[in-house]
């Protein structure tokens, strides 16, 4: 099939691409409570061809680009139709000109993971027993589960001279926890697992259990006001969007931000924590095969580094370095006991939301404790909606860290003076 | 004219029967969904311009369903023909049997056969404008000419971004006595403005869909003024005070809090699992009087129809609310044999690659007869809802989450100019529901995004409704 592409290419005379080959295997498993409902399996295989149209027009330089998937049982001469298309697509579309990244030619490198050692349908069966492990409770219990235990290799290679591969495993899911008394309720909890760590996920499971106990007990809404909030583990991921977003040279390039390396990120940093934040690669090469390495992106507030593909990076005159996702943060200042003392710490929400583009963040409570002197106070209901712009240059990061597949950092923060919706 | 079937899924027929033919012969029940869909997005913006095929809706493959002694499989691959049949049936038989290991304590469900009624279907979904006929040079002219006049109307604007993308999709389902083949174009376009306020890049949207082709792009000219008006408007929000006031919704709004807060709770898969409070509501009252509540394939012309769905099933039109009274929810195949229960034509799957559930299509509140004018007027203080942004279900327990981006203030029964963002709408589903006193007579379906089942899954739907009067906690 990548033979045929380079055939049509050829044949067409289109001297700028890049062909990207997804191989993409899972064994997928359901429950609905302890009963099995389907087994999946899924092996399936594309070709993304990006094709480049440099042309000039009113005494200016562009170069366009356009995408065609293609597929295994496509005939020759479909796929020379489609890329013709392309081409002509890539005529019109008038971005300025820039040069292509020159990647590396490497041999194939396989993400170091425990879960290369056993077959896909043996990973998603381990991982179910870890899973099923913690289910022992007779007040709580998992109401459905899905698990993906899946393999992708991918391989990245470019009319510059690019050519590297790489093959990840991973094991994904998600669960729902109930509890029926006093109050029949749930949570939905997801999970992305990159070694095969049973541990982790018996954990999580038994977290959650123990969590949903908890909402079914939770009747009051909170209070309407401002409080000092508390958000922890998967919200601080979603928290770090922020600045991940940020900085992102396709942000920057069209003046949605207007961050540059120097910019104070929080702002003035007047009662609080300055950030430190790395970002970590989440594969080994970017969609246009660049190497992707830890790259410091806040120190002590200030921004360190912009990221971006080849066509931002090379707008704003820097090195394209891909697109990052992941976050690590160092460690905070305070315990987890003491940074929550007098906050309201909503550990569960419908959907936690940050958006980059105006700051805000916010959700619906599902579970929050609040902790005040005369004890604690489990509640549902009711939202929280604040901005970062506000409040980043007062926040507290905890002692204790929490990991998942795209975070790495403390494990909760307090932000002050939230507005919290409720009775 | 109607969108010509795919010369792809018409060679593959016959090798895929035979396909069926072996698998039902080891099989109690067997069936095939083939699938073959281009989408391409067209977006123009500061940050320039795409015109490209959609990596996540551009699908071509195929997908097996087999029922052995053990329950369902699945096998997802991406291609067949005569002299690969025998191996992709080992694929299954050998692929399927290595999950039948199960955790201490953990069984299989037990199954029925499903019905498998005779049905012979090929239908097309017709367009006025092919996108490929207008031509990418033609569609890329277009919306450039929409941005820069979006960008002209201001000089506070940072950015307006324009969007055209169409999907067009074909399918083949073969079961022992089914033969169905359908070709569909979908259609979407958006409008979205962008200002700066400090470090905030405030933004205003309009999106638009249909079941057709690139004569949409034909009427996203008419909002470029609103969408630009209202993102200048943004620029003098104010957060809200947190409380419970009395809210008109516009038919966006009103789509949402159908789509969220009540559809995905009668998704009848989330039944079987003990999921949805809504099971035991079947039967009594969970809203006003004045609301009828639909949910169907083949009822509008929008990016949620159809004609039958991914496991075979033809398309309904469901009345899940009527006047008030919940009536049925809507299911995939397993659900309704699980509950004993007709198939309602909701069976969906993001593509081949994915399972099916149960999944909405085009969902919306039947009008009544009351103006936006006089809805407006009976209220002493409370908001106008527009421009929702994203929500979250909750069937088990009917909290609602959504997020809108404006909630225009009420005074005496005037709005008074004055805009307060952005806005979560929290609350108790039925108590929302019941508390709508007035709603207007035109309804409007829209589905210029995406529908997830929790947080994947994401197939195209429409919803809407007419503009609602109701008591609404905003925070």
């Amino acid at each position: 099939m990548k033979q045929a592409i380079l055939n049509a290419l050829s044949a067409l005379n289109i001297s700028d691409y890049s062909i990207t080959e997804q191989q993409r295997s899972s064994a997928e498993l359901f429950f609905i409570k302890k009963r099995l409902d389907m087994r999946r399996v899924k092996d399936t295989h594309e070709y993304s061809v990006t094709v480049y149209n440099v042309f000039e027009e009113d005494g200016k330089k562009f170069r366009g680009s356009s995408t065609v998937i293609l597929f295994p049982g496509t005939e020759a001469a479909e796929i020379t139709r489609q890329l013709y298309d392309a081409y002509n697509a890539a005529g019109y579309v008038k971005n300025p000109y820039y040069d292509l990244y020159e990647g590396p030619k490497e041999a194939v490198k396989e993400v170091p993971s425990t879960l290369s050692v056993h077959t896909l349908s043996q990973n998603a069966e381990l991982m179910a027993a870890a899973l099923f492990a913690a289910d022992t409770r007779e007040d709580a219990w998992l109401n459905s589960a899905e698990i993906f235990a899946c393999r992708d290799h991918i391989s990245i290679f470019a009319s510059t001279g690019t050519d590297v591969s790489y093959v990840k495993y991973s094991c994904k899911g998600e669960f729902v926890a109930q509890a029926k008394e006093p109050q029949d309720v749930e949570q939905y909890f997801s999970f992305t697992y990159n070694d095969l760590d049973t541990d982790a996920l018996t954990d999580k499971v038994r977290h959650a259990l123990d969590a949903v106990c908890d909402r079914a007990h939770a009747t009051d809404c909170p209070e309407a006001g401002t409080y000092d909030v508390v958000l922890s583990d998967r919200h601080m991921a979603t928290l770090m969007e922020l600045y991940v977003t940020r900085s992102r040279a396709a942000m920057i390039y069209p003046h949605y931000s207007d961050w540059e390396i120097g910019t104070a990120a929080q702002g003035e940093v007047t009662t609080g924590e300055a950030l430190n934040v790395t970002l970590m690669p989440h594969v080994p090469y970017s969609p246009e095969g660049i190497p992707m390495r830890e790259r410091t992106l806040l120190k002590d507030g200030t921004v360190q580094y912009i990221h971006g593909t080849t066509r931002f990076c090379r707008y704003l005159g820097i090195e394209p370095t891909g697109d990052y996702f992941n976050t690590k943060l160092d460690n905070g200042t305070v315990s987890f006991d003491e940074l929550k003392k007098g906050c309201l710490y909503p550990v569960s929400f419908s959907d936690f939301q940050m958006d980059p583009m105006d700051g805000h963040f916010g959700g619906e409570i599902r579970l929050a404790y609040l902790y005040t002197e005369s004890g604690v106070k489990l509640l549902t209901g009711g939202s929280i909606n604040g901005s970062m712009f506000d409040k980043q240059g007062m926040l507290t990061f905890s002692r204790e860290r929490y990991t998942d597949a795209d975070y790495s950092g403390p494990f909760a923060v307090r932000i002050k003076g939230v507005n919290v919706s409720g009775k | 004219m109607k969108v010509s079937a795919s010369a792809f899924l018409q060679g593959k027929k016959p090798a895929l029967k035979e396909l069926l033919n072996k698998l039902l012969s080891e099989y109690e029940y067997a069936s095939i969904l083939g699938q073959d869909s281009v989408a391409k997005n067209y977006t123009v913006s500061a940050g320039g311009t795409n015109a490209s095929q959609d990596n996540v809706l551009t699908k071509r493959g195929f997908i097996v369903r087999v029922m052995d002694k053990n329950g369902y499989g699945e096998y997802s691959f991406s291609d067949i023909d005569e002299s690969a049949i025998d191996s992709i049936c080992i694929s299954i038989r050998e692929g399927i049997a290595q999950l039948n290991s199960l955790p201490n304590g953990v069984s299989f469900m037990e199954k029925g056969i499903p019905a498998d009624e005779a049905a012979t279907l090929a239908a097309a979904s017709e367009y006025e404008l092919h996108p490929s006929k207008l031509g990418d040079k033609e569609i890329i002219s277009r919306l450039t000419a929409l941005r820069e006049k979006g960008v002209a109307t201001d000089e506070r604007m940072v950015d307006f971004y324009v969007a055209f993308s169409y999907q067009e999709i074909h399918k083949l389902f073969l079961s022992a006595n089914r033969d169905l083949m359908q070709d569909l174009l979908w259609s979407s376009g958006a409008l979205m403005g962008m200002a700066r306020k400090g470090e905030e890049i405030k933004t205003s949207y309009r999106g638009c869909s249909m079941q057709g082709g690139a004569e949409l792009i034909y009427k996203l000219d008419a909002d470029i003024e609103n969408v630009a008006k209202t993102t200048l408007e943004l620029l003098d929000c104010e957060p809200i005070i947190p409380g419970e006031y009395e809210c008109i919704c516009d038919p966006d709004v009103t789509g949402m809090i159908v789509h969220e807060a009540f559809g995905h709770g009668v998704e009848m898969d989330m039944f079987v699992k003990d999921r949805a409070l809504a099971q035991s509501y079947v039967g009594k009252q969970v809203a006003s009087e004045l609301v009828t509540m639909h949910d169907g394939a083949c009822v509008g012309d929008q990016t949620g129809s159809y004609f039958f769905d991914d496991e075979g099933t033809l398309a309904h039109d469901t009345i899940i609310i009527d006047h008030g009274i919940l009536k049925t929810g809507i299911s995939d195949i397993r659900s309704a044999e699980a509950l004993s229960t007709p198939p309602t034509g909701n069976g969906r799957r993001e593509s081949f690659e994915r399972k099916a559930y149960t999944r909405m299509t085009n969902t919306f509140f039947e009008g009544s007869k009351d103006k936006v004018e006089d809805m407006i007027a009976s209220i002493k203080y409370g908001f106008l809802l527009e421009e929702p942004t994203s929500g979250m279900e909750d069937p088990k327990n009917w909290g609602i989450q959504c997020m809108v981006s404006i909630a225009r203030e009420i005074k005496d029964g005037k709005l008074t100019g004055k805009i307060f963002s952005p806005i979560v709408l929290t609350g108790y589903v039925p108590d929302l529901l019941k508390s709508i006193t007035m709603m207007s007579g035109d309804v409007k379906l829209a589905g210029g995004g995406f529908c997830g089942k929790g947080y994947k899954e994401w197939v195209k739907v429409s919803d809407g409704g007419p503009y609602i009067k109701a008591k609404i906690r905003l925070g």
